[in-house]
């Protein structure tokens, strides 16, 4: 346990060591300069797309299972590209496009004549371009971290190998995350105001219109990314 | 050159749907222009009067022109005095007394045109050697007829059979039906059963695809390729694709030496793929020939996204002896 909280610090610590002379934020803002652009890698752990039975009708009217199945995207990791301007002392509005390619997998069970259980899969391009809010948290952790929530939504489209559209449609996201800067000038000293790293959180929200069984279903991600402000 | 054929013939590829060989080429069975007329039989039977066989067999008709995504439409000309099976230029459902035919509880025949492939004439006839019903509910003991209907208006439209359902052997001989998920499976629910009154997904694509409208071919695609077991072709392989997204069930089979086989209808989307050797009935059922039936159930180890209004692209399904 001890072992873990020097490893927190040394890391706060060779932040800290790169980080510029110390700046004067924009009146009010916790974070300096209007603009963001930031570029990153985002990772999204394995969700559920749902599950559903092959059926048959039966003699007596119920449903004669054939065989199971159950969906789910793997994870994956993607790059993503962000542009952000702060609209309000703690607010900055964003628009983020991130790309990856998890594989659709389904894993069929229970088959009627005992074939055996089985993984079919294909991998999908997922393309997501989200708009958010960002708000800034009015206190900071530690020195220098800056702690925000965000929330927003967007557009994500799946194709497969061939470019054969999968799915289409609207998604949503809730969550927060720090940033570090790591070199800031003083306002109006130079354009380029702010330099740190971003690392995000977010439950990703697949509603039941892009999911296989009319259900939504939530999917971690963690991102971090280098930005650059304005 | 005219004949006169009953039940089936050399199936065409997209759909099981009946067919011939002429210029050495496989023509689909289908009637070349609509509304199809057709008279209805005087004669009623046992529990049935000839205006409750001709309502039954009208509800089972509007169910399939209510298909959107096909043109087919049908049209009552009127009652006769004439038989099913008299090759009179006329379409006509009635009865006959068959008892020979023991197992037989309706069957279609068709007039054709060999060089073109156009049906001239279709005739139904449903066979008194059992009991029948056109009571709303059904009625204990006795086979639905509008269910019945609903089948061999589906042949007397260019369709053949499904093999979507399973079926257990009866120990008199014959099998029975556990479940179905398509019209034109071919053994029929027993007495008193009313579920085969409604078309299924894989009934509706079948005649889209023979007849398509409202779109069909835009909004739909399809699944291509071919079964193969030791390197070789695997010919009446049964295939069904299986639609993530909305539990649709659609089948067709290899239909070749190459074990070639399309699945059409389909609605974009991922879809799992299931083959299985045609065991579950009676082969001659499908086809006139042979099938290959030795080799294990298997489902294809990736999934495909049907393109709206395209083709997969070509898929090679490998399967292993049983």
């Amino acid at each position: 346990m001890r072992q873990a909280k020097g490893l927190i610090v040394l890391l706060l610590g060779a932040g800290l060591q790169h980080a510029g002379p110390a700046m004067a934020q924009t009146a009010g803002a916790p974070i300096a300069g209007r603009f963001e652009i930031a570029a990153g890698a985002a990772w999204t752990g394995t969700a559920p797309v749902g599950a559903r039975d092959a059926t048959l009708t039966a003699a007596d009217g119920s449903r004669f299972r054939l065989f199971s199945t159950s969906s789910e995207l793997t994870s994956a990791a993607g790059a993503e590209l962000r542009i952000g301007a702060r609209v309000a002392a703690a607010v900055d509005v964003e628009v983020t496009a991130s790309y990856s390619v998890p594989r659709l997998t389904t894993r069929v069970t229970a088959d009627s004549e005992n074939s055996a259980a089985t993984t079919a899969s294909e991998p999908i391009g997922q393309l997501m371009i989200e708009g958010a809010a960002v708000i800034y948290l009015p206190r900071r952790l530690g020195s220098r971290l800056v702690p925000f929530a965000t929330a927003g939504g967007g557009y994500l489209q799946q194709l497969d190998e061939r470019q054969t559209l999968l799915q289409r449609g609207r998604v949503v996201h809730l969550g927060g995350g720090v940033k570090l800067p790591l070199m800031s000038r003083a306002a109006g000293q130079r354009r380029l105001k702010q330099i740190g790293v971003r690392v995000d959180v977010r439950a990703l929200v697949r509603p039941a219109a892009v999911t296989l069984d009319d259900r939504a279903h939530i999917a971690p991600t963690v991102a971090a990314s280098l930005y650059v402000r304005f | 050159m005219l004949a006169l054929v009953v039940a089936h013939a050399a199936p065409v590829a997209a759909y099981l749907t009946f067919g011939i060989q002429s210029a050495g080429r496989q023509i689909p069975l289908k009637w070349p222009a609509a509304p199809v007329r057709y008279f209805v039989s005087d004669q009623g039977a046992p529990g049935v009067a000839p205006d409750a066989f001709q309502s039954a067999v009208g509800r089972a008709f509007a169910t399939w022109q209510g298909v959107p995504t096909a043109s087919i439409a049908y049209q009552f000309v009127g009652t006769t005095g004439a038989l099913p099976l008299d090759e009179d230029g006329q379409s006509t459902l009635g009865f006959l007394a068959r008892p020979d035919l023991d197992r037989v509880l309706a069957s279609t025949s068709f007039l054709v045109d060999l060089s073109t492939g156009e049906l001239l004439e279709s005739d139904i006839f449903f066979n008194t050697a059992f009991r029948w019903s056109v009571a709303a509910a059904g009625e204990s003991g006795r086979f639905d007829l509008e269910s019945v209907a609903l089948h061999e208006i589906g042949h007397m439209s260019g369709l053949g059979h499904s093999a979507l359902g399973e079926t257990e052997l009866l120990a008199e001989g014959g099998r029975r039906v556990i479940a179905a998920e398509a019209v034109m499976f071919p053994i029929a629910y027993g007495p008193g059963n009313i579920s085969g009154r409604s078309l299924r997904d894989d009934d509706k694509a079948g005649i889209s695809n023979l007849y398509p409208d409202g779109g069909f071919d835009a909004k739909t695609g399809s699944i291509s390729g071919t079964v193969t077991r030791d390197g070789r072709g695997v010919f009446g392989a049964h295939l069904v694709a299986f639609d993530l997204g909305s539990g649709s069930l659609v089948g067709n089979f290899s239909l070749n030496d190459r074990g070639a086989f399309s699945i059409a209808g389909l609605s974009p989307g991922p879809h799992l793929i299931r083959v299985e050797p045609l065991d579950d009935v009676d082969v001659d059922s499908f086809f006139d020939l042979a099938v290959n039936a030795g080799f294990r159930p298997a489902f294809f180890e990736r999934l495909v996204v049907v393109p709206r209004g395209g083709d997969s692209g070509p898929l090679e399904i490998k399967v292993v002896p049983k």
